[in-house]
């Protein structure tokens, strides 16, 4: 019984771990509309709310538990923690709006057509500078986590299969 | 079922922070507007059937595209910045944290 709670909470860490990687990636290419083109970069953007979304599922005990305890005893590194992931939250999704409200190739192609000024795309620009700080310090706050589950699950692995694939050639 | 109303529960956020981003900003343009502080929204006469993608496909025709490489280069370049950021601000969070476990080791070690 104990084996599966800690095979599950296993492959819960796991897929976590590459449900980050994977939004941090598409973060990186999205952040560069004029190299990456401007139809990956608005559907790939489109697509990170999937990604969010799974997320936050994977993370919602944590959100729930800490929502409920938040006026009462709590640490302080979380409760930075609590409040930095709402920000996150609140300026992705102006990022998510304003990247809407001047999309050129997504909406258009769902037939939907703003009328908008120059306030939302200089809104967007702000926005995405400003997910790109709240995201650094969101991986300052996780950093331990990220190296520990990195070395368990990627290095580790690697190096073995490395070490391990060159002494069985040894032994050949 | 768990996971569809948890989907539903985050959708109606983003639905709602969405809606008061939108509010604030349309509050904030008009005030702004009626004050003074900026000029109202220009209406772009377009030919009827010419869209924005039309135009800057006619845009792009007459820039000479740039090479895969230095396209590869500046993007390696400008992801690079951004990575640089990110790491900076980990570093400038993670080091002072770090200092007095080691110092404690050290002194540990010491006796």
């Amino acid at each position: 019984m104990s084996s599966e709670v800690e095979k599950g909470a296993v492959s819960q860490t796991k897929s976590k771990l590459w449900v980050d990687i994977l939004i941090f990636v598409a973060f990186l290419i999205t952040m560069e509309p004029g190299l990456s083109r401007l139809t990956i970069h608005e559907w790939l953007s489109l697509s990170m709310i999937v990604g969010m979304l799974v997320h936050l599922l994977i993370n919602w005990d944590w959100i729930i538990e800490i929502t409920r305890r938040f006026l009462g005893k709590l640490g302080g590194q979380t409760r930075i923690n609590y409040i930095l992931n709402w920000l996150l939250f609140i300026d992705g999704t102006l990022l998510m709006v304003s990247g809407l409200m001047i999309s050129e190739v997504a909406m258009p192609a769902l037939g939907l057509h703003f009328q908008i000024g120059d306030g939302w795309s200089k809104l967007h620009d702000l926005s995405a500078n400003t997910v790109l700080i709240l995201l650094g310090l969101h991986t300052a706050l996780h950093w331990n986590w990220i190296v520990s589950t990195m070395m368990r699950y990627v290095i580790n692995p690697v190096l073995r299969f490395v070490f391990h694939g060159k002494q069985a050639d040894g032994a050949v | 079922m768990k996971i569809v109303s948890r989907v539903i529960i985050v959708l109606l956020v983003f639905g709602l922070v969405a809606g008061l981003l939108i509010a604030f900003d349309s509050a904030a343009s008009a005030l702004a507007v009626s004050v003074g502080l900026i000029d109202g929204p220009r209406v772009e006469q377009r030919d009827a059937g010419q869209s924005r993608e039309q135009e800057g496909t006619s845009e792009k025709e007459s820039r000479p595209q740039p090479s895969i490489t230095y396209m590869i280069k500046r993007w390696v370049l400008s992801t690079g910045k951004n990575v640089f950021v990110m790491a900076v601000l980990v570093v400038a969070i993670v080091f002072p944290k770090s200092i007095p476990k080691r110092s404690r080791k050290m002194s540990r070690q010491k006796n």
